[in-house]
């Protein structure tokens, strides 16, 4: 499909990982002002004390959208925009490694946010629950408005978006180096998207776990979160054990812009690069062994608090490593005081406030005082406003004339600075004096002494959206009368200053060589590598598919029609996108190390599955915690037959005996063992289903069903999140099936049979856990 | 890998099933009852990933994200466990 690059067309169909940049980009600033709007509406309320701006229940659903916008649909996917459009540049690849996937994840991003904002206009309004969405308001007793399933809707939405990133940046970072750019020599922005992906590997599907019993609670009646046994404590494992982890995913974008800015304008390397990487490794890894210190007022085990206050105090040294790092990169340096400079200064500033005011919380003792009151709403806010956005404002700064080839205002960049600053430290400054307000209050009496640093807040709050007014009219002029850029106008020494500004649509016209003094060279591509090669840039199906997600969410809401319809649009879209002809050229050669021998399609299944182990061990683990939270247990037999489950077991064991013949089968050119080893893994799955369908029908009619007790609830959605993985595999089955009797799987072409497998076991491995963990335990 | 050492594979997984059953049934004291069934289906686990996935033939990075994955995952239902207080005890486990 070729499409005119001036046409509306280009932007809903393409997979150029530029332009999913770009979609990225003016989404989130998008997002940004839809959150921003509802801070200036709560910060109005919050003026003077006894206001009616805004009543408790809009105010409740403004803070909500507000804190999922900002952190969600503004933040993380802002970074992105950079990331998608300049780590192919900066490591020399033509595309990200998965075109397609890369779009599908931009429009699953878009829809779940409309999804989400869709609830403000349903009876009830939206969802009012506050970004942590904590359980049991979550619950349909006392949220039951469609607005919160929206946006527990949008939310499964934007994890699945999250994921098929993830995977698609690992594989690229691992897979598409050019020569000579080794781990090491990577620029630190592309270092730091490397370990953003990995923490949201990890990170999301536990939130992912939550969210799906969430909604089997608010649809089929489930007990995880209204019971006493699951309820709040369960809710805060599953939601911080990603909400933690997540601030460091929104933060560490930001400083890593920073890190990439402040040598180009300090004109000397990063102080300590290598130091630098190391300490982020090993604040990413800490930033999951900290979870808890969101719940020190909960009651959990005191000796268990004394480990995350020791463990939270400690991530503190990797970021003051990094602080260090940028301080270090400016002593001794001729500084050139540019818009993104100024910006980058400005967040470490500002991150170290955030930093320091954090170290207090991790002490239990203090953390009950300061708890839910504003003293926590300028910490966060002088984190990620005040390190992460600001760095990311720095990198808008310093990508734009690249982005666009135009350069913006200095002086108007400037003006954004000053202006910005000023509105910042007035709007969250002041918040740290009201250190006994509780921040999740829609209005306040008087007489308390909150009214001035109220006042100023809100003062604040004005000059703060008037910067970023600066920032738009700034973009704005730019784009229409904005000075030349050329190729490389701050002078920088990174792979992506090498090509025109904007870049062009195959991005270099050679191959990128990185030498070992760091000098990088564009050499002519082999005749089988050049651009000349038809790479694909266009396809309809991530947009249709992820329309027809959207319309079958809605559907849970609006009825079966609106339902189907959905389900309709989706299942068309994926045999679409089954069908394409779509090419993605993988470089012939590069730096691949540590996974040079793991092909494109298998690195990405393995990368899928790692995320996978943690979603079925949040679930598992919510079993074991309901379980030994339970006065009472069914013992083992009790409640389920173990020689069904065991009959069970033989056979899904046996399934993955068929499909590893089916792939010796295609590795060995024997089309006989393939086709019959494919046929008989769907049988064997198909049987297994069937009996999981018999067993919970036989439950069903004794009476046992998804309220029936925590016993049933956890069986029913543990086995049926795996079921559901079954049937996915079973439908990944008949695609290959009818590739194979159409000669098309064969001894040089089986990566697509290679990942089913993978997954398939994988299914298994999680079965054979399953098993003794609820029939025989 | 041949056919004939995925078939080995598959009876070993048969087996492993088979005495998780024995256990099951052998009258043993509930935790060493819980402990040899999970024991063994990790042992089963593990034969499906390093045979079936061909794990043993992948780079160490595909094993140490694995492993990662798998710490996460434990890390998270340790904590889970543990904040609960030690009074709870295992309950019914």
């Amino acid at each position: 499909m070729e499409i005119p690059l001036n046409s509306v067309r280009r932007w809903l169909f393409t997979t150029n990982h530029k332009d999913v940049g770009i979609l990225y980009f003016i989404t989130s600033l998008y997002f940004l002002v839809v959150g921003g709007a509802l801070a200036v509406l709560m910060r109005l309320q919050l003026m003077a004390p006894g206001l009616n701006i805004l009543q408790s229940a809009p105010f409740n659903q403004a803070v909500t959208v507000h804190g999922l916008v900002m952190v969600l649909w503004f933040l993380s996917p802002l970074a992105f925009a950079f990331a998608n459009y300049f780590v192919p540049l900066q490591i020399g690849a033509r595309d990200l490694a998965f075109p397609r996937l890369n779009a599908m994840s931009y429009w699953f991003y878009l829809f779940g946010g409309l999804l989400a904002a869709i609830g403000f206009f349903t009876p009830g309004g939206a969802i009012d629950t506050g970004w942590t969405v904590y359980a049991p308001l979550n619950t349909a007793k006392y949220s039951p408005q469609l607005g919160v399933t929206l946006g527990g809707a949008g939310l499964l939405m934007l994890i699945a978006s999250v994921t098929m990133s993830t995977v698609n940046f690992l594989v690229t970072i691992f897979r598409s180096r050019a020569p000579g750019m080794t781990l090491w020599r990577m620029p630190i922005y592309t270092w730091g998207i490397l370990l953003t992906v990995f923490m949201m590997l990890f990170a999301f599907p536990s939130v992912a776990a939550g969210v799906i019993m969430l909604a089997a609670d608010r649809l089929l009646g489930t007990l995880y979160f209204s019971s006493v046994e699951g309820g709040a404590i369960l809710w805060d494992h599953l939601f911080w054990f990603f909400g933690h982890p997540e601030v460091y995913i929104v933060l560490v974008p930001g400083l890593v812009a920073i890190a990439e800015v402040l040598p180009v304008f300090a004109r000397k390397p990063l102080y300590g690069k290598k130091i630098l990487i190391t300490a982020l490794i090993i604040g990413s890894i800490m930033s999951f062994m900290v979870w808890a210190h969101h719940m020190f007022v909960t009651g959990i085990d005191p000796g268990f608090r004394k480990f995350m206050t020791i463990t939270t105090e400690t991530i503190s040294i990797p970021f003051g490593v990094a602080t260090l790092a940028f301080i270090l990169t400016l002593v001794g340096a001729s500084i050139r005081f540019t818009t993104p400079m100024l910006f980058a200064l400005g967040g470490v500033a500002l991150f170290i406030i955030g930093g320091i005011t954090g170290v207090f919380n991790s002490s239990v003792a203090l953390d009950y005082y300061l708890r839910g009151t504003y003293w926590i709403v300028a910490h966060f806010h002088y984190t990620l406003v005040g390190g992460a956005t600001t760095g990311l404002i720095a990198a808008l700064y310093y990508w734009w004339p690249k982005m666009t080839g135009r350069m913006f205002n200095e002086k108007l960049g400037k003006l954004h600075f000053i202006v910005y600053m000023i509105g910042f430290n007035l709007l969250y400054f002041p918040m740290h004096f009201l250190i006994d307000m509780p921040r999740r209050v829609f209005t306040y009496p008087a007489g308390m002494g909150w009214e001035l640093p109220n006042m100023l807040a809100t003062m604040g709050t004005i000059v703060f959206a008037l910067s970023w007014l600066i920032l738009f009219i700034n973009l704005y002029q730019s784009l229409r009368k904005g000075e030349p850029a050329g190729n490389n106008p701050w002078g920088a020494w990174s792979l992506e200053w090498l090509v025109p500004s904007p870049p062009p649509r195959h991005n270099y016209d050679g191959q990128p060589v990185v030498k070992a003094d760091g000098t990088i060279t564009i050499q002519p591509i082999p005749a089988n590598g050049g651009h000349h090669i038809h790479e694909t840039h266009y396809s309809k199906w991530p947009l249709f598919i992820s329309l027809g997600m959207f319309v079958t969410f809605l559907g849970v809401g609006l009825g079966l029609p609106v339902l189907l319809l959905g389900a309709l649009i989706l299942i068309g879209s994926i045999v679409g996108w089954a069908k394409e002809k779509f090419i993605a050229v993988e470089p012939a050669e590069g730096e691949r190390w540590p996974f040079a021998n793991v092909e494109r399609v298998r690195l990405g299944v393995w990368t899928l599955l790692f995320g996978e182990v943690v979603l079925f061990g949040a679930l598992i683990g919510s079993y074991i915690f309901v379980r030994i939270n339970s006065a009472t247990w069914p013992a083992p037999g009790e409640f389920l037959n173990p020689m069904e489950g065991a009959i069970n077991t033989f056979i899904l064991v046996t399934s993955s005996l068929t499909a590893i013949l089916a792939l010796a089968g295609a590795k060995s050119g024997n089309q006989g063992l393939l086709r019959g080893g494919l046929i008989a893994t769907f049988i064997l799955g198909f049987i297994f289903l069937f009996n999981k369908g018999r067993e919970w029908s036989e439950l069903f009619s004794h009476g046992i069903t998804f309220s029936s007790g925590l016993p049933a609830t956890t069986y029913y959605i543990t086995t049926g999140a795996h079921g559901m993985h079954v049937a996915a595999g079973l439908a990944v089955l008949i695609y290959l099936i009818i590739h194979a009797f159409k000669g098309r799987i064969t001894k040089e072409n089986h990566a697509g049979l290679e990942g089913f497998d993978l997954y398939w076991h994988f299914v298994d491995i999680v079965w054979l856990f399953l098993f003794p963990l609820f029939y025989l335990i | 890998m041949r056919v004939v050492h995925y078939v080995a594979v598959w009876v070993g997984l048969v087996i492993l099933v088979a005495l998780e059953l024995v256990v099951f049934n052998a009258g043993l004291p509930p935790a060493q009852a819980r402990a040899g069934i999970i024991g063994l289906a990790s042992v089963a686990a593990l034969l499906v990933a390093v045979f079936y996935q061909h794990l043993i033939r992948e780079p160490r990075g595909v094993a140490l994200l694995y492993i990662a994955g798998l710490l996460a995952a434990l890390g998270l239902i340790i904590g889970m466990v543990v904040s609960l207080g030690v009074q709870a005890g295992l309950g019914s486990f």
